[in-house]
């Protein structure tokens, strides 16, 4: 596989500032109103794919990996960027040169048997590409195409069949021997084995890594799962939200410093090994809309480690506690939202004994009209407990506001309350969109803590400026 | 998104619809060659230039097209249609009076096919594969297929002739509130619902059986819920989404009965009117009808859409 | 004793245009009350059928064929239908791998929570209202009285699954089985399903019987597993034993599969050829045509669950089972592999974690 400090040979793929966004607007009203849902679903992705090399794309449902790799390869049409192949802009190409441009760019889809034609059988489906390119006819065609299933692990003889003849494992080799037809220099595979029973995970992981080495195939290679990511790739991003937030060599990835992000992706994996004890590190809350990006960091809302403002101080867990009240207070339709259920305080300990789900012992302690209702001293406790926020903060001026703040939700004014919040503490992370910082060779993270520039104790950038504004 | 936002915006989204319609209905019957002063004219030699000038005033086919677009489409507004040309009565007064007609005769027709058609559809999918649901489904397709003029005529000789249990023709002056009226609506009302409750009770049917393999059901079972809570509140509701889609399409086809119907049984509404205004060449008698049922077709259809929002709360909140 | 549930020589055949297929053959396990029980396969293993039968919610083409299902010592398989569903929903709950789809979705979250306390605990529907209110805090849903009347598809995926396990945990039952109730969730959300389901089992003091396919899910909630090939069970034993000491050349050979971060390796060992056609599954073991170890024999014999110690037939009560003719008659050649524990991650000395 390739050389880390390749950096001299012109890769076979380069890919600059791709932004796919769509339309999700619904309804002829909403159009006429003007009323427009930009789902950005990739927003500034850079990365080069050398020659022979495997890229490994990995993030969570939703974080726009698929629409990536269907971007690079002209599938759906980017909104802005550029990706290059030899020199040359793809975005730039008309749909007939792009067809052309296909001989070296495949694509290998994760569900092999909606992406196969059930009409045709295998000898077509995978004879299929050398017709339209013209590669080859007749008895040559026919040559070529035994000699690709054999190359996937395939039998000549099932040329005969159709996708349904065969399992998972097969119609994804199928799959493969479709896209090597043409003799391609790059394979996107995008979730290729994410369907598959482990054991067969393993046989085309496998066969893939064979055929690379083989034919000198660069991959970009989609995947949820890191244990794959990382088996399978030279180099890894990390996606997030349409971004990547870190990139670099496997090894490095997956080792210290991390992105708060990947080590949390890390510390879920769940390990084969009953006596593992993991770092237990967990994402509270769900990944945001991409239609509306949380703003500077767009994992601040989810992320562990968000730095805490220097005006305070305060401890970054109870600052993560003080941001998800106040993200929460933002949405909140209601107090109760904000409080933790007025019966979880009774503390008669274990629901066993049917004692804190009965019924009967449900009568709330702070009335049934409500938690506004319940004395200035409970409500504070419920808040607080609904978010683990220390009674009182360690900060003196930061428990000033935060009481300012339940003060007003007890008063149902639930905007002011945010407002108040949102005023009184906000993290550098929220102010600046932070830039991918090298960490090390070819291995950047996309985190203000890795910011050379940026002293964590003084929350001030090394000429004293603060992180206000949005830099990107 | 609420329910009542849901319900507003869609009914604002009728009036581009209905000013389709009006648009579509009188340049169909003005931009067409052959209005009804040239017929007039033509049957007529001896009227005079003259003569011919002050009929197309009086009947509102002089000036340009859209200065009479927009003159027609003002007094429809107020519920002008304007004058029958043989007697000079207005036509509202005669849409009005037939309008009831083909209402109650539509209504009972729907109540009809609803009626036979869901129990019979739940029927057949929760005992897929036997008898009952063979036969209900062999049933359905004859319902189908045949034409409606055939199966009322045929309702007429059966039951009218041959039984005697129903008379033939309907009392000309009996008001539609009055009880007896039901019996006159039995037969044309069944001969215009048969095909809806086919369909209907396929749909029904089809979406029921699918329902019942979907994995909620399971999730219902495992929970321990009774049988007839899994079918008749679970299953039913979800299945009736896409029973409502179909009805709204089906309305159209009703309407469209009408006219055969109503001339099969010599019914006074709106479709033998139409029938009939349509030999004797009264244009404006023909668009009043055409606009009124079109605008109760868009009525089913913004119908269909609430209830179907009322049945699926993931419409509401798209 | 009399375990929680005690599944005994389960057969479950579906009748197919293909051909009859015994998705579960003669299948026989146990799960002690409190304590969580894997059940781990690939697809076409028989484990979510298995899964399903417990509860007698086999449908047409499937028929359950033989055996008995013996949950605090009685048959459900022989009981009545209403007195099965008195126990489906109140004494086991069951959580699917779909949650969303598990929700009806044209109902409130609540409601459908609400309508099984109300229907097996008598509730009026106050009182299971707030029931189901206390039940959604509990499974860490934020703002549950909201959430009470919001609709499935309002609901992230995680949360749905939230749902679901309060809806199982609704009327306090003694086994919850959950069939692959992670798999379609993120990464990071697994892990905390995985730990809600773990700490409220705890706190319930509730039996669970875990199907997944993911070796990893099992290792870190299950007491003990289970491990199911083409219908039947080839291993049984406690959680360490079956990761430190797997007696079963498909468990190890599962195990050396799955990829594992820092162990380095270029390539993986896999499995060779697929899973058998259920139709017309191999002969003797069904395993030999993938087997790395198999020897003429295990073409014609069909091994039995026996006591790997002392090659004797495995009974309910047995912690350690294993369906290879190396405990009974013995194969020359042996199973020839070991397994190495990898060093924690961070430490970063790995090894192969199973090798030759």
């Amino acid at each position: 596989m390739s050389d880390d400090d390749g950096d001299a040979v012109e890769p076979v793929l380069r890919v600059e500032g791709l932004e796919t966004h769509y339309d999700s607007t619904e309804g002829f009203l909403d159009r006429l109103l003007g009323r427009s849902r930009r789902v950005r679903a990739v927003d500034g992705v850079d990365f080069d794919l050398r020659a022979g090399e495997t890229l490994g794309v990995v993030g969570e449902s939703g974080c726009g990996k698929t629409t990536l790799a269907r971007s690079v390869l002209g599938l759906v049409e980017p909104t802005a960027g550029s990706v290059y192949h030899r020199g040359e802009d793809l975005t730039a190409l008309s749909s007939a040169e792009l067809r052309d441009r296909r001989k070296d760019l495949q694509y290998v889809f994760q569900d092999p048997l909606s992406s196969l034609n059930p009409r045709l059988t295998a000898g077509g489906i995978v004879g299929e590409p050398l017709d339209v390119h013209g590669l080859a006819a007749g008895a040559e065609r026919d040559e070529r195409v035994r000699e690709l299933l054999e190359t996937v692990g395939l039998k000549p003889n099932h040329a005969a069949r159709y996708p349904h003849e065969f399992s998972g494992g097969q119609r994804q080799r199928l799959g493969i021997a479709r896209a090597l037809a043409v003799d391609p220099e790059v394979i996107v595979c995008d979730e290729p084995v994410s369907a598959l029973d482990a054991s067969v995970q393993a046989q085309i992981l496998n066969l893939l890594s064979d055929l690379q080495a083989e034919f000198g195939l660069a991959y970009v290679f989609i995947a949820h799962d890191l244990r794959v990511i990382e088996h399978v790739s030279d180099r890894v991003a990390v996606m997030y939200l349409g971004e990547f937030v870190e990139r670099g060599p496997t090894e490095t990835v997956f080792e210290p410093p991390y992105h708060p992000y990947t080590e949390a992706l890390l510390s879920a994996i769940p390990e084969p090994d009953p006596l593992w004890e993991g770092d237990g590190i967990r994402l509270t809350g769900t990944v945001p809309s991409p239609v509306d990006p949380p703003s500077g960091c767009r994992f601040h809302t989810r992320c562990p480690r968000l730095v805490p403002s220097a005006e305070y101080d305060l401890s970054g867990e109870t600052w993560r506690s003080l941001t998800d009240l106040k993200l929460r207070a933002r949405e909140a339709d209601g107090v109760t939202s904000l409080t933790a259920a007025r019966t979880s305080r009774e503390g008669d300990g274990s629901p066993v004994d049917g004692g804190a789900l009965d019924p009967a012992d449900a009568i709330d302690p702070a009335g049934p009209t409500g938690p506004t209702e319940a004395s200035r001293e409970t409500f504070d406790a419920l808040v607080r407990e609904e978010f683990g926020l220390p009674d009182p903060l360690s900060d003196p001026d930061a428990e000033a506001a935060v009481a300012e703040a339940i003060d007003a939700l007890r008063d149902d004014r639930i905007g002011e309350a945010a407002e108040l919040l949102d005023a009184a503490f906000v993290s550098p992370c929220e102010r600046r969109h932070p830039t991918e910082y090298d960490v090390g060779a070819d291995h950047g993270i996309a985190c203000l803590r890795y910011d050379g520039e940026f002293d964590e104790e003084a929350g001030t950038f090394a000429d004293g400026s603060e992180p206000a504004g949005s830099a990107e | 998104m609420s329910l009542r936002r849901f319900v507003l915006r869609r009914a604002l989204a009728v009036i581009p619809v209905l000013f389709g319609v009006s648009v579509v209905t009188f340049g169909l019957f003005h931009l067409t060659p052959g209005d009804p002063v040239s017929q007039v004219v033509a049957l007529n030699p001896d009227v005079s230039a003259a003569e011919e000038a002050r009929l197309r005033e009086r009947w509102g086919v002089s000036g340009p097209v859209w200065r009479r677009y927009l003159e027609w489409l003002s007094n429809v507004l107020v519920g002008d249609f304007g004058r029958e040309i043989r007697t000079g009565r207005a036509v509202s007064g005669l849409v009005w009076r037939r309008l009831p007609e083909t209402i109650a005769l539509g209504l009972f027709g729907w109540v009809f096919a609803v009626a036979i058609a869901i129990p019979t559809g739940i029927y057949a999918a929760v005992n897929k594969g036997k008898l009952g649901d063979v036969a209900s489904r062999v049933l359905a397709l004859s319902g189908v297929s045949l034409p409606n003029f055939w199966l009322g005529l045929l309702l007429i000789l059966v039951f009218s002739l041959y039984l005697g249990l129903f008379p033939v023709l309907p009392p000309s002056r009996l008001p539609l509130y009055h009880p007896e009226t039901l019996r006159y609506l039995l037969l044309p009302g069944v001969t215009i619902g048969t095909a809806a409750a086919a369909s209907l009770m396929r749909v029904m049917r089809t979406s029921m059986v699918e329902e019942l393999n979907a994995e909620y059901v399971t999730a219902a079972r495992a929970r321990g819920l009774p049988e007839r809570t899994v079918v008749f509140k679970h299953v039913l509701r979800n299945s009736l989404v896409s029973v409502v889609t179909l009805a709204a399409t089906l309305t159209a086809g009703i309407v469209a009965g009408s006219v055969v119907v109503e001339s099969v049984f010599n019914w006074p509404g709106l479709g033998s009117e139409l029938v009939r205004a349509i030999n004797r060449r009264e244009v404006n008698v023909v668009m009043a009808i055409t606009v009124v049922t079109a605008v109760a077709v868009v009525l089913a259809n913004f119908l269909a859409d609430v209830l179907y929002a009322v049945l699926d709360p993931r419409i509401r909140y798209d | 004793m009399t375990a929680l549930l005690e599944v005994e020589d389960l057969t479950v055949r579906f009748h197919t245009d293909e051909g009859v297929v015994t998705a579960v053959d003669d299948l026989s396990y146990r799960v002690e009350a409190a304590e969580t029980f894997g059940v781990v396969g690939e697809s076409g293993a028989g484990k979510s059928v298995a899964a399903r039968s417990v509860l007698g919610l086999i449908d047409r083409p499937g028929r359950i064929e033989r055996g008995e299902v013996r949950f605090k010592g009685e048959d459900l398989l022989s009981m009545d239908e209403s007195a099965l569903r008195s126990v489906r929903g109140d004494e086991i709950g069951m959580v699917f791998q779909d949650a969303r789809a598990a929700l009806n979705p044209v109902y409130a979250v609540g409601e459908q929570i609400a309508e099984t306390i109300e229907h097996h605990m008598g509730y009026d529907p106050a009182a299971a209202k707030t029931r189901a209110i206390r039940l959604l805090d509990r499974v860490g849903i934020a703002d549950p009285e909201a959430r009470y009347s919001e609709y499935p598809h309002e609901f992230s995926g995680g949360m749905c699954q939230r749902a679901t396990i309060a809806m199982a945990l609704s009327c306090e039952p003694d086994l919850i089985v959950a069939d692959e109730p992670t798999t379609a969730l993120d990464v990071t959300v697994e892990a905390r399903i995985l730990e809600l389901l773990d700490e409220l089992a705890d706190e319930f003091d509730v039996a669970v019987q875990l199907i997944t396919h993911d070796l990893g899910v099992i290792a870190g909630t299950c007491d003990r597993a289970m491990v199911m090939y083409a219908g039947e069970a080839v291993e049984t034993a406690p959680i360490e034993d079956l990761y430190y000491d797997p007696k079963h050349p498909y468990t190890a050979g599962l195990m050396s599969a799955i990829p594992r971060i820092g162990d380095g390796r270029d390539r993986l060992r896999t499995i060779p050829g697929t899973t058998p056609d259920p139709v017309d599954p191999p002969s003797g073991c069904r395993f030999h045509p993938r087997c790395p170890f198999a020897e003429e024999a295990c073409t014609r014999t069909h091994p039995s669950l026996v006591d790997p110690e002392t090659g004797e037939a495995a009974t309910l009560d047995d912690d350690r089972a294993a369906a290879c003719l190396e405990y009974t008659e013995g194969l020359s050649g042996g199973l020839d592999y070991s397994v190495e524990v990898e060093e924690p991650r961070d430490e970063r000395a790995g090894g192969d974690p199973a090798d030759e």
